[in-house]
C-alpha cells in the first residue's frame, strides 16, 4: 500500500531529475559555439517499482546517465580525410609561392630576359664594333644570369621556409601528443569510477583532429578509455598515458628530416603520408628540387652552347673568345665572365681573326643558338624548355589546388554531417527547456498537492 | 537531417568566403583584363603566351635588323649611283678628247678626271655610323688610300657582312671594295682607279695619242658594268629586305592577335562576370544576415 510520503518522494525525485535535465540543456546552450563540442542529453529512467496486491506501482524517475550524442564513424572519417586535407593545403600554399617565381607578369620574366639576350646578339651583329651594342649585350647577359640566379635562390629560400615549417610542426606534434596523453589519463581516471568523461572526450577528439591535419595517424581505442596514436611507421606516438617525442635530424641537403627522439638519427620521412608535414616534405624534397634541376639543366645547356660558340669567335682585338658565362646556379655565382664584364671588347662577334672588326658572323651564330634544338634530347629550344617548366609549375599548382578544393569540400561535408548529429540546435534546446520546465512545474504542483493532502489529514485530528 | 546553429553558421561563412573569393578573381580579371594572370590559370595557355611573346620580340628584332640593313644598302646604292654617273662623265670626256686634238681642252679634261678620281675615292671611303661600308670586314679604317702618283691601294678585304632577317635567314648586305672598285676576283673585272689613272695619264701626255685615250673608253664601259652589277645585287637585297619587313609586320600583327586571344579577357564578358559575382556576394551576405537573425526565441511569449 502506497504511502503519502512515497508520493512526496516521487515528486522530489522528479524535481531533481528535471532540474538535472535543465542543467544539461544550459550546458548545451552555453557551448553552442564551442569547437568540437558534442551535445549532451540526460538519460532518464524509471526507478524500481514496488509490488502491491493490485500490481506494481511506479516510484518515479531518476537520471541514469549523461551521454554525448556522437557518431564514431564520422569522427574517424573526418580524421582520415583531414590528413589528406592538411597535405594538400600545405602543398598548395607552398606551390603558390613557387608559382610567383615563375610568374611572367609579376615575376622576373625569365622568358623576356632570354629574348632580350638573344636580341642583343643581333643588335651586335648589326654593328659588331659598336661599344654601345657591346655594353647593351653585356647588360642583357648580366640581367639574364641575375634573373636565373635570383629565381633559383628564391626557390632555395622557399625550401628553407618549408624547412622551418617542418621543424615547427614537429614541435607542435609533440605538444598535441602530450595533450592527448594527459587527456587519456583524465578520462581513464574519471571513467574507472563509472560514467563518461564527455567534455574531456570532446576535447581529445578535437586535439586528435588537429594532429591529423599535421601528420597521418591511426587512432585505436583502449579498454580504459584511452586512445593510442600510431604513426605511419607503426610506432606509437601516444601510448596510453605517455607520449613519445619526435625530433628533427639534419640530412645531406642541409634540411631537417623527422625522426623519433628515441632514435634521433633515423629519418622517418619515408613513412609520412599525410598532413601538413607530407605536403611540406614533398614540395621541399621533391617538387622544388625538380624545378631547380630543370633550371640548372637549362642554364648549363645555355652556358655551354653560348660558351662553345663564343670560343669559336674572335674578339675586337682579334683574339679567340673565352667563355661568356661562368659559375653555376648551385654555387650562387652564375654570371657573365668577369673578364668580359671588365672589357666588352672581349665579346667575340667576328667569325675569323682577320675579319675583325666588321665580321659579324659569330654574333649571328650565337643569336641563332636560340633556334637550335639543344634541350630534351635535341627536341626543344631553350625557350621551349623554359616554357615547359612554367607550364609544369602551373599544372602542379592546378593539381594541388583541385585536390585541396576536393578535400576541403569532403571535410566540410563531413564536418557538417558531424554537426548535424552532435551540434547544438538552439531551437531544439529551447523546446527541451520548455519541456523540462513544464515537467518541473508539474512536479512542484505534485508536492503542493501532497502538502494540501497532508493539511487535510492534519485537520481531522 | 537535423540542422544546428553551427551548421547554419558554417554554411553561411563558407558561402560568403567562396563568393568573396570569386569576386576577387573577377575583379583581378577586370583590373588586368587578362584571362591568364598566373601559370596555374591555364598551364597550356601560359606556354603559348610565352611562345607568342617571344616570337613577337624576335620579329621586332628582325625588323630592327632589317631597318639597319636597309640604311646600309641604301647608302651603298646611292654611292654607287654617283660612281656610275662619274664614270659616265669620264667616258664622255675620253670620247670628246680622242675625237679632236685640243691641247688646252685636254688640260682641263685631265683636271676634271682628277676631280672624278678623287670623288670616286671619297665615295669608296664612305662611312656609315663609324664603319667604312666598302671595306669588307676591315670597317675601322679608310679602305682606299692614294699616293702622290695617284696609285690607290685597297686595305680592306672581301669579307661579307650579313644581316639576320629571319629565323636562321641571313642576307649579304655589303658591297666590298674588291667586287666594286678593284675588280679582283670578278670576271672581266677592272680596277676603276687604274682606269681613271690611265685616262688621266693619257690626257696629260705631252704627245697627243688618241689611241691611248680611246682604249680607256671600253675599260670605262666595263667599269660601269661592274658597278651596275653590284648595284643590281644591292637592289635585289633591298627588295628582299623590303618584302621581308612587310612579311614580318603582317606576321607580328597576326601573333599579336593570337596572343591577345589567348591571354586577354573579353572586356564585356569580364564586366558581366564581375557584376554577376557582385550580385552573388550580396546575396550571400543578405542570406547570412537573415538566417542568423531568426530563432525560436522570436516566437516564444
Amino acid at each position: 500500500m502506497s504511502s503519502i510520503y512515497g508520493v512526496l518522494s516521487v515528486g522530489k525525485q522528479a524535481l531533481l531529475t528535471q532540474q538535472e535535465a535543465l542543467n544539461v540543456t544550459a550546458h548545451n546552450i552555453a557551448n553552442v559555439n564551442t569547437p568540437g563540442y558534442s551535445r549532451q542529453r540526460v538519460m532518464m529512467e524509471t526507478t524500481a517499482p514496488t509490488t502491491m496486491s493490485a500490481g506494481q506501482v511506479g516510484t518515479g524517475v531518476t537520471v541514469s546517465g549523461i551521454e554525448r550524442v556522437y557518431d564514431r564513424y564520422v569522427t574517424d572519417q573526418i580524421r582520415n580525410e583531414n590528413q589528406a586535407l592538411g597535405r594538400w593545403q600545405a602543398e598548395k600554399s607552398a606551390l603558390e609561392q613557387v608559382e610567383v617565381v615563375f610568374d611572367e607578369t609579376s615575376g622576373y620574366g625569365l622568358n623576356a630576359s632570354m629574348g632580350e639576350f638573344w636580341n642583343a646578339w643581333q643588335d651586335l651583329a648589326n654593328n659588331p664594333s659598336g661599344q654601345t651594342e657591346r655594353q647593351m649585350l653585356l647588360g642583357a647577359g648580366e640581367a639574364l644570369a641575375a634573373n636565373f640566379q635570383q629565381g633559383y635562390n628564391d626557390l632555395t629560400d622557399i625550401q628553407a621556409e618549408l624547412d622551418n615549417n617542418i621543424a615547427q610542426t614537429v614541435s607542435d606534434i609533440n605538444v598535441k601528443a602530450g595533450q592527448i596523453a594527459e587527456l587519456n589519463q583524465k578520462i581513464a581516471q574519471i571513467e574507472s569510477s563509472g560514467g563518461t568523461a564527455n567534455d574531456y572526450r570532446d576535447e581529445r577528439d578535437l586535439v586528435v583532429k588537429e594532429l591529423s591535419g599535421m601528420i597521418d595517424i591511426t587512432a585505436s581505442d583502449q579498454d580504459n578509455g584511452s586512445i593510442n596514436i600510431k604513426l605511419g611507421d607503426g610506432n606509437l606516438l601516444v601510448d596510453n598515458f605517455t607520449s613519445n617525442d619526435l625530433t628533427t635530424v639534419t640530412n645531406a641537403s642541409g634540411f631537417r628530416d623527422v625522426a623519433w627522439a628515441s632514435s634521433p638519427t633515423v629519418s622517418i620521412n619515408g613513412s609520412i603520408s599525410g598532413g601538413n608535414l607530407k605536403g611540406w616534405l614533398e614540395v621541399r624534397d621533391v617538387t622544388i628540387p625538380g624545378y631547380k634541376n630543370d633550371l640548372e639543366t637549362l642554364v648549363n645547356g645555355m652556358a655551354l652552347a653560348v660558351n662553345t660558340a663564343h670560343e669559336n669567335g674572335y674578339d675586337l682585338d682579334g683574339v679567340a673568345g673565352e667563355a661568356f658565362f661562368e659559375g653555376t646556379l648551385a654555387d650562387n655565382d652564375f654570371g657573365v665572365s668577369s673578364a668580359i664584364s671588365a672589357d666588352v671588347n672581349k665579346i667575340a662577334a667576328s667569325g675569323t681573326a682577320l675579319g675583325v672588326p666588321g665580321d659579324n658572323n659569330n654574333a649571328i651564330a650565337i643569336a641563332n643558338i636560340q633556334h637550335s634544338l639543344t634541350m630534351s634530347g635535341s627536341t626543344a629550344t631553350f625557350d621551349d624548355f623554359y616554357n615547359a617548366i612554367v607550364s609544369g609549375v602551373g599544372f602542379d599548382v592546378q593539381a594541388a589546388t583541385s585536390s585541396y578544393n576536393h578535400q576541403d569540400s569532403l571535410v566540410t561535408y563531413l564536418e557538417n554531417y558531424r554537426e548535424s548529429i552532435s551540434g547544438v540546435s538552439l531551437d531544439e534546446e529551447m523546446i527541451n527547456m520548455l519541456q523540462f520546465e513544464t515537467a518541473y512545474e508539474a512536479a512542484a504542483k505534485l508536492i503542493n498537492t501532497v502538502d494540501k493532502m497532508l493539511e487535510v489529514l492534519m485537520s481531522i485530528a | 537531417m537535423r540542422v544546428t546553429n553551427k551548421q547554419l553558421l558554417n554554411i553561411v561563412t563558407r558561402s560568403v568566403a567562396t563568393s568573396s573569393q570569386q569576386l576577387l578573381n573577377a575583379q583581378e580579371r577586370v583590373a588586368s583584363l587578362k584571362r591568364i594572370n598566373r601559370p596555374s590559370d591555364d598551364p597550356i595557355g601560359i606556354s603559348k603566351v610565352l611562345d607568342y611573346r617571344k616570337r613577337i620580340a624576335s620579329i621586332e628584332q628582325y625588323t630592327r635588323n632589317i631597318a639597319s640593313a636597309k640604311i646600309q644598302v641604301e647608302t651603298t646604292v646611292t654611292g654607287l649611283e654617283d660612281v656610275h654617273a662619274l664614270l659616265n662623265d669620264a667616258k664622255d670626256i675620253a670620247i670628246t678628247q680622242f675625237s679632236a686634238d685640243d691641247a688646252s681642252g685636254r688640260e682641263t679634261a685631265a683636271r676634271e678626271v682628277v676631280g672624278i678620281y678623287d670623288r670616286v675615292r671619297d665615295i669608296a671611303n664612305t662611312r656609315l655610323g663609324g664603319s667604312y661600308i666598302f671595306a669588307g670586314h676591315k670597317t675601322d679604317a679608310a679602305p682606299f688610300t692614294t699616293d702622290v702618283n695617284y696609285a690607290t691601294t685597297y686595305h680592306g678585304d672581301d669579307g661579307e657582312i650579313n644581316a639576320t632577317v629571319g629565323e636562321g635567314m641571313s642576307l649579304k648586305i655589303n658591297a666590298h671594295g674588291c667586287e666594286t672598285f678593284t675588280g679582283s676576283g670578278v670576271t672581266d673585272g677592272v680596277d676603276i682607279f687604274g682606269v681613271l689613272k690611265n685616262l688621266k695619264d693619257a690626257l696629260e701626255a705631252t704627245v697627243y695619242n688618241p689611241a691611248d685615250i680611246e682604249s680607256q673608253v671600253s675599260e670605262l664601259v666595263k667599269a660601269m658594268n661592274q658597278v651596275e652589277n653590284v648595284m643590281s645585287q644591292q637592289s635585289v637585297a633591298f627588295k628582299r629586305l623590303d618584302q621581308t619587313e612587310d612579311y614580318w609586320n603582317d606576321l607580328k600583327q597576326k601573333f599579336q592577335n593570337v596572343l591577345s586571344e589567348t591571354e586577354d579577357a573579353d572586356a564585356a564578358q569580364v564586366a558581366v562576370e564581375l557584376q554577376a559575382q557582385e550580385t552573388a556576394y550580396e546575396m550571400a551576405l543578405a542570406a547570412a544576415s537573415n538566417v542568423l537573425k531568426k530563432n525560436l526565441l522570436d516566437f516564444l511569449g
